[in-house]
């Protein structure tokens, strides 16, 4: 499949633009644990790439300042938003012209460790709101983006007369991106969201509502295969282009290789794999084809995470790769065209919530294999009935005993360290005199 | 019958441990294959239910379903209640049965071979002594002697070193839910972390 990059940001600049977000942050650089807002003259500096951060990544020479093509980046506002009651810097509006065209960047940032309790709640918190005619999302995305938005308002005009607006984010960030984008695309914009270890914001057909309004090509998603924030909050929430051969569903090799670890979720991970040797989109389509989409991967995850905590290991991944094989052959032969999309955590999920696990039990052996499973964890049984649900609930407890510490600590550790990136818009013009 | 000693108590372990495990994966490898011969009216019933998780409804999904697992009864950085988790933590850092005969992923998908894992879980002794001595001391020792005096004594006793042969036979006779073999394997693999989460 083709597809028509034109006028998206390049990776390289939308992973600079989502990692500098942090600047907004006080005292990021610093790493002092102060709440606030940081001066927008200092997040331009690091941002537009004047900062200490570039200089030092750079070799002391600050490539940001070369002459380049762009014409005229413009750090317009840096806005507040707000976790959990706790304000502070949480993103920028840029604005650049290429092509001919106006475009205006809205950039937002994931968590930061000296604020991570509210940041962590704002992220964890799976209760479910309405957004707008979309659907149900994530309370706490929709808070965090309720919390924005009067720093946008401010924006409104420039970003409403833009020709394409393009939304940024990792982490936290790039659910509050989803939700800001969407926002846009409902009031008639043109809008291209890309996020960077993003976890799922949409439930029930609401992430699929807004990759519609958004259009599929337009929503770049890139992720490790095994960023654990990726994978929480499970089913019935989704990502925007879920499935494997969505062309900007752009999953990557983890940096780990086959570990489950909070570095898979690290920005600056995501920075070094998109943004080498001036890769284009089609060159982060193409690391993508490494990866393995077995839904029953992510159970051999889980059990070799360096966290693991014994209960099941690498002789289990057999078992239990086979018992994925057997529920999604199942759900595929019926036709559940984004049974690969679904992790196994989903699965399980999707198996107690359904009547799956009754219909499990009518195929005979299906019901022995749940029967031996029993006995292999060790489970006592309390009735013949039921026997799928309780093996069920018992490796979906154990996996998430797993999962959800790891995508926490992750979360946590998102916005703790970090250079400046410099600003570098591939095909503009003067970026050194542009600054304001 | 012998007593149940600490050297019987180890081969009991290593046995019963590769009966779950080998009878779990024959289980699900056939359930795997089976999965196309299903008649009109299961596929049916398959189908509206696929249907339904593509499609699932805000209204009538069944959260209820979910309570009490992990992560499903608060925030996300809840602490696990107290008594929940893997296990009691000095047996938990030991090396497990599941850890120490653990194929790698290229042998996933490959034919099992009764005689190799049995190699493997021989290799894996010395490594286990930990782990067996752990069990021994909370296992309920005269419950495993009295189930042992139960069992067919046509064949090498379960808790002694077992050729492929006979290993075969005891799990033939798991699988075919004999109450004895199923005991003994089910006592043992309650002493594994995962039972305890």
């Amino acid at each position: 499949m083709t597809v028509n990059d034109q006028q998206a940001l390049s990776p390289r600049e939308a992973a600079y633009i989502a990692h500098n977000c942090y600047f907004t942050l006080k005292d990021w650089m610093t790493g002092a644990a102060v709440a606030g807002v940081e001066t927008r003259a200092n997040v331009r500096q690091m941002v537009l790439g004047s900062g200490n951060g570039a200089q030092q990544r750079a070799g002391g020479a600050n490539t940001s300042l070369k002459p380049t093509d762009l014409g005229g980046a413009r750090l317009d506002r840096v806005f507040e938003g707000s976790t959990a009651g706790l304000r502070t810097g949480f993103g920028y509006v840029l604005r650049f012209n290429r092509g001919g065209a106006r475009h205006v960047i809205v950039a937002t940032r994931g968590t930061r460790a000296e604020h991570s309790k509210a940041d962590i709640y704002t992220d964890a918190h799976g209760s479910l709101t309405g957004f707008g005619s979309y659907g149900l999302v994530h309370t706490g995305f929709k808070n965090t983006f309720d919390s924005i938005r009067g720093g946008l308002a401010s924006d409104d005009t420039r970003i409403m007369d833009a020709d394409v607006v393009h939304c940024v984010g990792h982490s936290l960030g790039g659910a509050v991106a989803t939700l800001v984008a969407s926002h846009f695309s409902e009031r008639g914009k043109a809008v291209k969201l890309y996020t960077f270890g993003c976890p799922r914001v949409g439930a029930f057909g609401a992430q699929r509502a807004m990759e519609q309004s958004l259009g599929k090509l337009n929503v770049y998603r890139v992720s490790h295969d095994l960023d654990p924030v990726t994978m929480v909050g499970p089913f019935p929430f989704g990502h925007l282009n879920p499935n494997p051969d969505d062309a900007n569903n752009m999953m990557l090799t983890s940096p780990t290789d086959r570990l489950l670890s909070v570095a898979n979720h690290d920005m600056n991970e995501y920075v070094l794999r998109v943004s080498r040797d001036r890769m284009s989109w089609d060159g982060v389509r193409a690391l993508g084809a490494a990866v393995d989409h077995d839904n029953a991967v992510m159970a051999r995850w889980l059990l070799r995470s360096s966290d693991n905590p014994g209960w099941l290991t690498r002789q289990a991944a057999r078992g239990l790769s086979y018992l994925m094989k057997a529920i999604s052959g199942l759900l595929s032969a019926a036709g559940l065209v984004g049974v690969v999309s679904l992790t196994a955590v989903d699965l399980f999920v999707a198996m107690l919530t359904s009547n799956l696990c009754k219909m499990a039990e009518l195929d005979a052996d299906l019901r022995e294999a749940m029967r031996q499973a029993a006995g292999w964890a060790g489970i006592v049984l309390k009735s013949a009935a039921q026997i799928t649900a309780q093996v069920v609930r018992a490796i979906l407890d154990a996996m998430l005993r797993v999962l959800k510490p790891i995508a926490i600590q992750a979360l946590y550790l998102a916005g703790t360290t970090g250079t400046a990136l410099p600003l570098i818009i591939d095909g503009a013009t003067s970026l050194a005199g542009s600054v304001i | 019958m012998a007593r149940l000693d600490r050297t019987r108590f180890e081969y009991l372990y290593l046995n019963a441990n590769s009966i779950a495990d080998i009878a779990l994966l024959r289980a699900l490898d056939k359930a795997a294959s089976a999965a196309a011969e299903r008649t009109p009216e299961q596929r049916a019933a398959v189908a509206a239910l696929a249907h339904d998780i593509a499609n699932p409804d805000p209204a009538t999904f069944d959260w209820s379903a979910l309570e009490g697992v992990y992560g499903f009864d608060g925030p996300l950085d809840a602490a696990p209640p107290a008594g929940a988790g893997p296990g009691p933590a000095d047996a938990v850092r030991l090396p497990s049965f599941d850890q120490m005969v653990g194929v790698d992923d290229e042998d996933l998908d490959a034919p099992l071979d009764i005689a190799h894992y049995l190699r493997r879980v021989d290799d894996a002794r010395p490594a286990l002594q930990a782990r067996v001595d752990d069990c021994f001391a909370r296992a309920d020792i005269a419950a495993f002697e009295a189930v042992l005096a139960t069992l067919p004594t046509d064949r090498a006793p379960p808790d002694s070193a077992l050729a492929p042969e006979d290993f075969t036979g005891w799990l033939e006779l798991y699988e075919a839910r004999h109450g004895g073999i199923e005991a003994i394997v089910h006592g043992i693999r309650q002493l594994e972390p995962l039972a305890a989460a």
